[in-house]
């Protein structure tokens, strides 16, 4: 019972993890205007970094 | 032998059995990122940079700790923490390392997360090539060259997609038929054309 709890809470930590480092890193200057130009409308997801 | 299962793998992936058109899978980027053939450039790399590195991570994953710990039911939840946790350090590595490949691939990486095709290529590489018996790096070698196929096979149907669909921004298609019902009229016959390749293999 205890090595499924072990294992999805290692998942979750490197989500966590690798999604606050990802947040840390900034964009790139010349990739700021990324968003205007991809117009996608395909989905809903939360954690998208282009989000306004 | 090994260029034999490679070559089999990826025919099979890309044409008999395509990802969007015979399994109906990443049917919302798809719709959602096809309406100029650009973005489908940009979105068909991400999907096949990620499928590639999600198959290879998740069938170890399986392999190593799921199956022998005795907790293969847990797969689903775990691939889709593994895949979520990859896009996010692919895009962070990416932004560290490559602006160029930032701006062709980085605004399409987030909306791979929500991409069905990439947990459903990681779960097929369980149920269809996985078994108790085979070698490590053998299953490892087809499911990568599977991954391989169904991302080609991806990009190849969402760029015709996204070129058909420009066309048909610039087409006389009458007022009722303009934007999705005329796409998904093209999606049925393409869907109808590519069941014409079944028995290739």
């Amino acid at each position: 019972m205890l090595v499924p709890i072990i294992v999805i809470g290692t998942l979750v930590l490197v989500y966590v993890g690798t999604y606050a480092l990802n947040k840390k890193v900034p964009i790139p200057e010349e990739c700021r205007d990324l968003t205007d130009a991809a117009t996608c409308t395909a989905c809903h997801n939360f954690t998208c970094s282009y989000k306004k | 032998m090994s260029f034999t299962i490679f070559a089999t793998a990826i025919i099979s992936a890309m044409l008999i059995n395509n990802v969007i058109l015979s399994q109906f899978l990443g049917i919302c980027p798809f719709l959602g990122v096809s309406k100029k053939s650009s973005a489908a450039i940009g979105m068909s790399a991400a999907v096949l940079f990620v499928m590639v590195i999600s198959s290879a991570v998740t069938y170890t994953l399986y392999d190593l700790v799921l199956y022998q710990y005795g907790i293969p039911y847990i797969s689903t939840i775990a691939f889709i923490l593994v895949i979520a946790s990859l896009v996010q350090f692919v895009e962070m590595f990416i932004k560290k390392t490559s602006k160029s490949l930032y701006k062709s691939l980085g605004i399409y990486l987030p909306l791979i997360t929500t991409n069905c095709a990439i947990l459903g290529v990681s779960e097929g590489n369980i149920t269809n090539i996985w078994t108790e018996t085979m070698p490590y790096w053998e299953g490892l070698f087809i499911a990568v060259s599977t991954a391989v196929g169904t991302g080609l096979g991806f990009g190849l149907i969402i760029f015709a997609f996204s070129s058909i669909r420009e066309k048909l921004d610039a087409s006389n298609v009458p007022a009722a038929w303009k934007g999705v019902p005329i796409s998904l009229v093209v999606a049925g016959i393409m869907s109808l054309a590519f069941l014409g390749l079944a028995g290739i293999i």
